[in-house]
């Protein structure tokens, strides 16, 4: 039984190993300062991919300042205000069911509501907010979870000097609470950073530099995508996929180093 | 007769049906130490927190009956007068995930406390704790970096800050081993000179080593209450 199972794991980290491989063989090539830094030319074709980087980074950006005060305050009131009861079980109940809605779901209402009833055209804006959305119940459920570890020893330390509620909240229990809250946003940033479809659907694909929250913008998946599906660049697509994958792996390895930060006594 | 700085009016406490102190009226005198005794459950920690409205802090519990600081209705206060006038010390220490100096100052710089005053409380209230000479060289290091005694002291001097009239320690030693102990008891027998100190303890040796008056708690009553050798002596378990 061991040598099978060893063998299944062998043949798995093998797999993703090998995933690994083929994009670095096939893209690493490409990744120069010039692909980096370079504008697209020839629908990205041949160039760089900076208009590319730089809508990645203000459409993730703006789901995540969007999304962590939002969820976080949610959070707060579900674990720390709101009385137990039917009613926070029902909000509990439906963010834990909103986070296994699939994307494109929360594209086509982005859709619908940002980019066609409010006007905002496929815009940064409006594929920041779609993506907020769709990040909510992540950040809400492990800011939850952070506040439910903070031991009930230290709330009432806190009060037991004289803290009012909120202060003992601000002061100790964030405090206790924080490198959950941030392993959950950044967490929740990668999964932003991988998001095609809904981006598609409400930020577009233009590849031009953005110049305003209402400009239209490609980021890294989307481009990796139509690379791809359109047959314009192999080696491209492949090496966008690979900044897109460090880019990645850069996110989980600093969660990774926050969850070990906080666990240190 | 020395005077009374906290007392209780049949203080009745229920967690939902249950009722774990079934009115319990004690005066606790100033300038000494009470001991609370009895077996687990027996209420005597549901009775100290009733004094500084703990109860309202986890909620789920009913408080019935009246607790006098000074003779004034405690429930007239706002709970965070209360909690400054009547500090409270843990079973297991809990300092902050803050630094040594951040936790000591915690309660006065709630109120607003800061620089070079906020620095003479900590030092003040270290000192206070006998915890100084061990800390004084590393003020900004990680609290939790302590050993168990060395935060329990650091919490006294935590609720020491706030000058409290009276301080609550509920079985402070019980997490801790016998040197740490001795410390704390120590610091007991300096406090009592100062404030009114109310101490749930399972040990009858440490009742005796600390406090001048007993009260010994039984299924959520106050069965006997007396100086201290004459209610430890009647006591056989």
């Amino acid at each position: 039984m061991k040598a099978i199972l060893s063998a299944l794991a062998v043949t798995v980290t093998g797999l993703l190993a090998g995933l690994l491989g083929l994009l670095v063989r096939k893209g690493a090539a490409f990744v120069t300062v010039d692909f980096l830094l370079g504008l697209p030319a020839r629908a990205g074709q041949s160039g760089g991919i900076l208009p590319v980087l730089v809508s990645t980074g203000l459409l993730v950006g703006g789901a995540l300042l969007l999304a962590l005060p939002l969820g976080a305050g949610t959070a707060l009131y579900l674990q720390e205000y709101a009385r137990p009861g039917r009613l926070v079980e029902g909000l509990r109940a439906l963010t834990e069911a909103l986070a296994g809605v699939p994307s494109i779901i929360f594209g086509l209402f982005g859709f619908s509501l940002f980019v066609i009833r409010l006007g905002w055209g496929w815009s940064l804006a409006s594929g920041s907010a779609t993506l907020a959305l769709m990040l909510l119940p992540t950040v809400i459920r492990t800011t939850e979870e952070a506040l439910a570890a903070v031991p009930r020893e230290l709330r009432e330390g806190a009060a037991a000097l004289g803290a009012t509620r909120w202060e003992a909240i601000r002061r100790v229990v964030l405090k206790s609470a924080a490198s959950g809250v941030l392993t959950g946003a950044v967490l929740a940033l990668g999964r932003a950073l991988g998001e095609t479809a809904a981006v598609l659907l409400t930020a577009g694909s233009d590849l031009g530099m953005p110049t305003s929250p209402l400009s239209p913008g490609r980021t890294m998946a989307v481009h990796l995508y139509i690379l791809a599906t359109e047959g314009l660049s192999e080696g491209r697509a492949y090496a966008t996929a690979l900044v897109l994958v460090a880019a990645v792996l850069a996110v989980n390895l600093a969660a990774n180093l926050l969850m070990a930060r906080g666990q240190r006594p | 007769m020395t005077d009374i700085k906290l007392q209780t009016v049949d203080l009745r406490v229920c967690y939902g049906r249950t009722e774990a102190l079934k009115g319990v009226s004690l005066a606790m005198p100033d300038r000494a130490v009470t001991a609370l005794i009895g077996p687990s459950g027996c209420g005597k920690s549901t009775f100290l927190r009733a004094l500084n409205r703990m109860h309202d802090v986890a909620g789920g519990t009913r408080v019935s009956g009246r607790v006098l600081l000074d003779g004034q209705d405690a429930a007239r206060l706002a709970p965070e007068e209360l909690r400054c006038r009547v500090g409270m010390v843990f079973q297991r220490p809990n300092p902050f995930p803050m630094s040594i100096a951040e936790n000591a100052g915690f309660g006065p710089s709630l109120f607003g406390v800061r620089g070079r005053e906020l620095a003479r409380i900590v030092a003040e209230s270290l000192k206070r704790a006998a915890l100084w000479p061990e800390v004084k060289g590393r003020l900004h290091a990680d609290a939790r970096s302590l050993s168990g005694g060395q935060q329990q002291r650091l919490c006294i001097a935590r609720a020491l800050a706030l000058q409290p009239e009276v301080l609550l320690m509920d079985e402070p030693c019980s997490a801790l081993d016998p040197a740490a102990t001795e410390a704390v008891e120590e610091l007991i027998a300096q406090l009592r000179r100062e404030i009114a100190v109310v101490i749930v303890t399972h040990s009858m040796a440490q009742a005796r080593r600390v406090a001048g008056q007993v009260a010994r708690f039984q299924a959520g009553r106050l069965a006997e209450v007396g100086p201290a050798d004459i209610v430890l002596d009647r006591c056989q378990f």
